[in-house]
């Protein structure tokens, strides 16, 4: 790496290291049902204002705009027109942090002229204490970076978890490492047996399926995740119908847990701001709905129009 | 926390390993268990060696030395109790005797059988196809008499050898022996007269029959390991070969013109007993069971599992194919047998075994239509219809006109003209059983984390698909969330998502399909030289298309309550077009009408034998009711064609009265009358003609008529021909009381009277003059015609029918001139309309506020 620390035009610096050489090969070898899982957790948790017409959803502000907008761009896009697409695209970006490690830490720099600048921190290596935290430096970087470990106070760093009705950050993170570690093509001795040879070992690839779809269903229960599968090989229409609602309904949890940390944000930047999302369907109002939904009171057409990403 | 550890387990070469070898071994024991079961039934099958033999019968030696130990007991154990049931001592050689003259009788009779098995044999065995020949080998009377006699000689040889050990003389062992030696003598006169049924090979079908029920049942639910694969594909196995020796017997007694005796019809019977019996055993049978025969399909890459997509990307390898079933292979095999089998019997005449046969061919479509099967039942009745028409199309042309040829084939013809007309009703009578409420019923019974649960619930064969593809799905919903998500409705929904595209599917074969069956039977009928059979499938064809009417009525209820009951619209749904198919069957209706009509012409003049049915007469009163049905609907071009067909047949059958032949003077005025109502027929509907017209203010169904009339009554004959009708409506006029078919015209005035009553009525005040009682306003019919107003608000006053009406403005005019005095009434009539022309016109010059509505 040739940069060490994340620099802004106005000279701010971080005091954790923001990219180590691991990071790159973070795709490499990544199980595809572990990557489509956290692809979709923050796919669509707020609507694509580039993409689709400007749906319903509202930011209402308590606060001063002009304070709250630079922490907004600072996390989410530049180009945003208003205040709504400020924090959706900021709720976006921190989601997809999330749904990468289970876990997002910022440091809080602020630059020469004393703006506020957020740099995201890898969770590899990375301890936080209630008063200090402490990065060590992975053993390929130490040479290059000509140091071990880094120390920072906490009150430096802004941290977001996944929120323990979703499983917490250490359930995310097993999780994802009970999805990484089976792949859904089937065992290792088969991987490699199989185009080479026939299956002397009596492997059945139907019971495999059937158990590892079974397996991801459960490990991924809280989130409702589909699997990306609509193939209806297992399940029926409902029953998709179904995650997907659940589904949704995790994802405004998520969202709305993310809102809850931005405010904090602003309180730790000592900024008077609060702020939410509305005339969006709340969690509880997705589960209504999904119950409506089996007793046959919406339609499916409707339900799946409720369940769009984005919506 | 299971899955998890299940899914670690299942990473390891090891686990499959131990899965398959644990499998195989599960295997091996059921095969094995199945084997001993299936040895033990079959006896002395695999006795191939002396060592086999011994082993075979040794079970059957222990018997019968446990059987003789037990005789000595109890006789012993009773005699001690009662003395006078010992046997004295000097009758112990006697005894001895008997028993050794037994074993001796029992080696002759053992002999004598098999000499004559193997007279049988070579005389007749020695020729046929090996499947049969296996037959005898497997007649089970036999089989079981000989396993008898074997068993008392050797009771009597342990007895001997007991006795001469120094057991005494058992008084039991003496009566057992004795009664079984009975059994065997006469036994034996009757296996002896049944050896001579072994020389038609199709007495033994029953032992087929008897093996196809056990393989049928060994796939069904409850057989031993139904639900296992390689035992299906067994049961399959040995199924087909039981089917090959029946189609073989089939084709071989077919073949030999001897031998189609009185057992034929029993195997044809039981071949068509058996696929009514295999048509609702199937609902227990799993579709996807390896008892039905395997057929490749192969998948679409777009629509496949990503898992096995992924698999063949990785491996470079196209998708595998699955195996699909084929449900009908059974049906496929018998059905040729039956076929066969008619058409022998056309060939023979055998016209009271195929009435018969008729009758259980009928059942066996009774059945698939109350499943709701009608393209089976349409393809089975397509096939039948075949086989019988191309023996009878062979009949030689001078053979066919006999009257004794002609009435049997007559007789076919309706027995398969017959079979929709009862299958549109069964299946009509059975329509409540697929709609939802009944389904659901079946369905609330369903356990479905039990797979067998389905197989009890009486789903039709068809709808076993969706149910099994269901119970892994449900299964899997368990298996995450502990609990069932798909809910009840929905599952109804798709059963009866996909019971909506066989409800849809079965309106199309009934209305379109089914009379096209017809028209490849008539036309078939047709070429032959008697019309006798044509008129017959026509007059049937006729009685379906009537009762089709009712149906549709219900079909459509049925279908609209389904389509209420819905509760998603996502599924494939499929609706019937019921307008769609009600247009088609009124085409079928003019159509039927139209050849009816052009039939009644051709062959009004043909004689008719008592014995053949008159289709003549049927289709006269169906063109009738036709061309007042046109007149009603203001349909010239339908009364066109039927109206110049139904007068010609009219006079045509009139002519043909031959009142010389009657002696008696009231015979002959019945006579008379009978044919007379005949034309009194078309005077009404002409007459009726002339009405309507004139409510529809179209002259053009008048001007049919009357040009029909005008060339009837042009040429030489007119005066003759206008006398002559002028008589006979002068004559059956006068007579007292009801005329011949009267009761029948007035359901025409009946329903003509009711097609005014729509008319709009209003009430006007009567004209106020001078000295003028006061009346009640008068009520007038809303209409142009002084006729229609007339006989609308008049309709139980004036008794006006059509003949009426025909005779005032159409034969009165052409017979006053000629001298002919008519009734008065017909220019009375003619008076009445007049007055009411000028009352109209009255009303119509006052001004408007005088007139209440």
């Amino acid at each position: 790496m040739t940069r060490r620390r994340q620099r802004w035009p106005g000279r701010a610096e971080t005091r954790l290291d923001t990219l180590f050489s691991s990071n790159r090969g973070d795709l490499e070898g990544m199980n595809a049902d572990e990557h489509n899982f956290q692809g979709d957790v923050a796919n669509g948790i707020t609507p694509y204002f580039i993409y689709s017409e400007r749906p319903t959803i509202t930011a209402e502000l308590a606060g001063d705009k002009a304070q709250v907008a630079p922490i907004l761009q600072e996390l989410g896009d530049d180009n945003a027109r208003d205040t709504t697409e400020q924090l959706c695209d900021a709720v976006m970006e921190v989601a997809r942090v999330l749904a990468w490690r289970g876990r997002a830490v910022f440091e809080i720099a602020r630059d020469d002229q004393g703006a506020v600048r957020l740099a995201t921190i890898p969770g590899e290596g990375l301890w936080i204490f209630p008063w200090f935290c402490l990065q060590i430096i992975p053993k390929r970087d130490r040479e290059r970076l000509k140091k071990r470990y880094n120390i920072v106070r906490t009150n430096r760093l802004w941290v977001v978890k996944v929120p323990l009705a979703l499983g917490g950050h250490w359930g995310y993170a097993a999780m994802k490492r009970h999805l990484a570690a089976i792949d859904h093509l089937g065992p290792n001795f088969f991987r490699r047996d199989f185009p080479v040879s026939l299956n002397p070992d009596g492997y059945n690839f139907q019971t495999y399926g059937w158990a590892l779809d079974v397996f991801q269903e459960i490990e991924t229960r809280k989130w409702h995740w589909d699997r990306r599968d609509t193939s209806f090989d297992h399940t029926t229409e409902m029953y998709y119908v179904y995650k997907k609602f659940g589904f949704r309904a995790a994802q405004v949890i998520l969202r709305d847990h993310v809102v809850s940390e931005i405010n904090r944000l602003f309180s730790i930047l000592g900024i008077q701001a609060s702020m939410k999302l509305t005339k969006t369907p709340t969690a509880a109002e997705l589960l209504e709905a999904r119950e409506k939904f089996l007793k046959g009171q919406i339609p499916i057409k409707k339900a799946l129009a409720m369940c769009r990403l984005g919506s | 926390m299971f899955s998890r550890l299940y899914m670690k387990i299942m990473q390891y070469r090891l686990f499959w390993r131990l899965r398959t070898a644990w499998m195989t071994t599960a295997f091996w024991a059921a095969k094995t268990r199945y084997r001993l079961r299936a040895r033990n039934r079959s006896g002395f099958q695999a006795a191939t060696t002396f060592w086999a033999i011994f082993s075979q019968t040794k079970s059957a030696i222990i018997l019968a030395a446990v059987v003789g130990i037990a005789l000595h007991l109890v006789g012993y154990l009773i005699a001690r109790q009662y003395p006078w049931f010992d046997l004295p001592e000097q009758k112990e050689d006697t005894y001895a005797t008997l028993l050794g003259a037994v074993a001796s009788i029992c080696g002759v009779f053992i002999a004598l059988y098999y000499t004559a098995i193997a007279t049988v044999g070579a005389s007749i065995y020695a020729v046929v196809p090996n499947d049969i020949r296996y037959l005898l080998n497997r007649d089970r009377a036999g089989n079981l008499y000989l396993k008898f006699l074997s068993f008392l000689a050797y009771l009597g040889l342990f007895l001997i050898a007991a006795h001469i050990y120094g057991l005494r003389p058992s008084w039991l062992a003496l009566v057992f022996v004795s009664v079984c030696s009975g059994v065997g003598v006469f036994a034996f006169v009757y296996l002896g007269q049944h050896a001579f049924n072994l020389f038609d090979p199709t007495k033994l079908a029953g032992t087929i029959f008897r093996d196809m029920h056990k393989e049928l049942e060994a796939a069904m639910l409850g057989g031993y390991r139904w639900w296992d694969g390689p035992f299906q594909n067994a049961a399959r196995q040995r199924m087909d070969r039981q089917l090959r020796t029946l189609s073989t017997l089939s084709d071989y007694v077919a073949s030999k013109q001897h031998l189609r005796t009185a057992s034929y019809p029993e195997l044809a019977a039981g071949t068509v007993r058996f696929l009514m019996y295999y048509q609702r055993a199937k609902r227990a049978i799993p579709a996807n069971s390896a008892w039905y025969e395997p057929r490749p399909v192969y998948r679409d890459w777009y629509r496949a599992h990503y898992s096995d997509v992924k698999v063949a990307v990785e491996t470079g390898t196209s998708l595998s194919h699955v195996q699909d079933r084929d449900p009908l292979w059974v049906e496929r095999r018998l059905l040729p047998i039956l076929y066969t089998y008619v058409s022998c019997s056309v060939e023979q005449g055998n016209l009271d075994d195929l009435s018969s046969m008729g009758g259980l061919v009928q059942e066996y479509l009774e059945v698939l239509f109350q499943d709701g099967e009608i393209t089976r039942g349409a393809q089975v009745l397509g096939e039948l219809g075949e086989a019988v028409f191309k023996t009878i199309r062979a009949v030689p042309a001078a053979e066919a006109t006999k009257l004794e040829t002609s009435l049997k084939i007559l007789g076919v013809a309706e027995l398969l003209a017959a079979m929709p007309v009862f299958s549109i009703v069964t299946y009509r009578d059975a329509l409540p059983q697929f709609q939802p409420h009944a389904i659901g019923r079946k369905l609330a019974g369903i356990r479905w984390n039990r797979k067998e649960s389905i197989y009890k619930a009486e789903l039709p064969a068809r709808l076993l698909p969706e149910a099994e593809d269901l119970v892994p799905k449900l299964a899997f919903e368990r298996a995450v969330y502990d609990r069932q998500i798909t809910p009840d409705w929905y599952i109804l929904d798709l059963f009866m998502a996909m019971e909506s595209g066989r409800f849809v599917e079965n309106g199309k074969l009934l209305v379109g399909d089914v009379p096209n069956l017809y028209q490849t039977w008539k036309d078939l009928a047709k070429s032959m030289a008697s019309p006798w059979a044509y008129m017959v499938i026509l007059s049937r064809e006729w009685e379906y298309v009537h009762k089709l009417g009712h149906f549709l009525g219900v079909y459509k209820q049925a279908g609209e309550k389904a389509v209420v009951a819905r509760k998603t619209t996502s599924l494939r749904w499929k609706d019937a077009s019921f307008g769609d198919l009600e247009k088609l069957h009124e085409l079928q209706w003019r159509k039927l009408l139209v050849e009816m009509s052009g039939c009644a012409r051709t062959y009004a003049s043909v004689e008719r034998p008592q014995s053949y049915p008159d289709c003549v007469g049927q289709f006269m009163h169906a063109v009738a009711d036709g061309i007042l049905a046109a007149l009603l609907a203001n349909d010239v071009e339908m009364l066109k064609v039927l109206y110049a067909s139904y007068q010609t047949a009219c006079f045509v059958r009139y002519s043909h009265m031959d009142l010389s032949k009657f002696t008696d003077i009231d015979v002959m005025e019945r006579e008379f009358r009978a044919v007379g109502a005949i034309v009194l027929d078309l005077f009404d509907l002409s007459g009726y003609a002339k009405l309507l017209a004139e409510y529809h203010k179209n002259p053009e169904l008048w001007k049919v008529v009357t040009d029909a009339w005008d060339g009837y009554f042009s040429g030489d004959r007119r005066e003759v021909r206008i006398k002559h009708l002028a008589t006979l409506l002068k004559t059956v006029d006068d007579q007292v009381g009801v005329t011949q078919r009267e009761i029948l015209r007035t359901n025409w005035e009946i329903a003509v009277n009711h097609f005014l009553s729509k008319l709009p009525t209003h009430h006007e005040p009567w004209p106020v003059t001078e000295g003028s009682p006061l009346r009640p306003p008068e009520e007038v019919v809303g209409h142009d015609s002084a006729m229609v107003r007339l006989i609308a608000k008049e309709m139980n006053g004036l008794s006006i029918d059509g003949i009426d009406i025909f005779a005032a403005y159409y034969l009165e005019p052409l017979s006053t001139p000629l001298g002919i005095e008519m009734p008065g009434k017909y220019t009375d009539f003619k008076e009445y309309v007049d007055n009411e022309e000028d009352a109209g016109r009255r009303r119509r010059s006052k001004k408007p506020e005088e007139t209440t509505t």
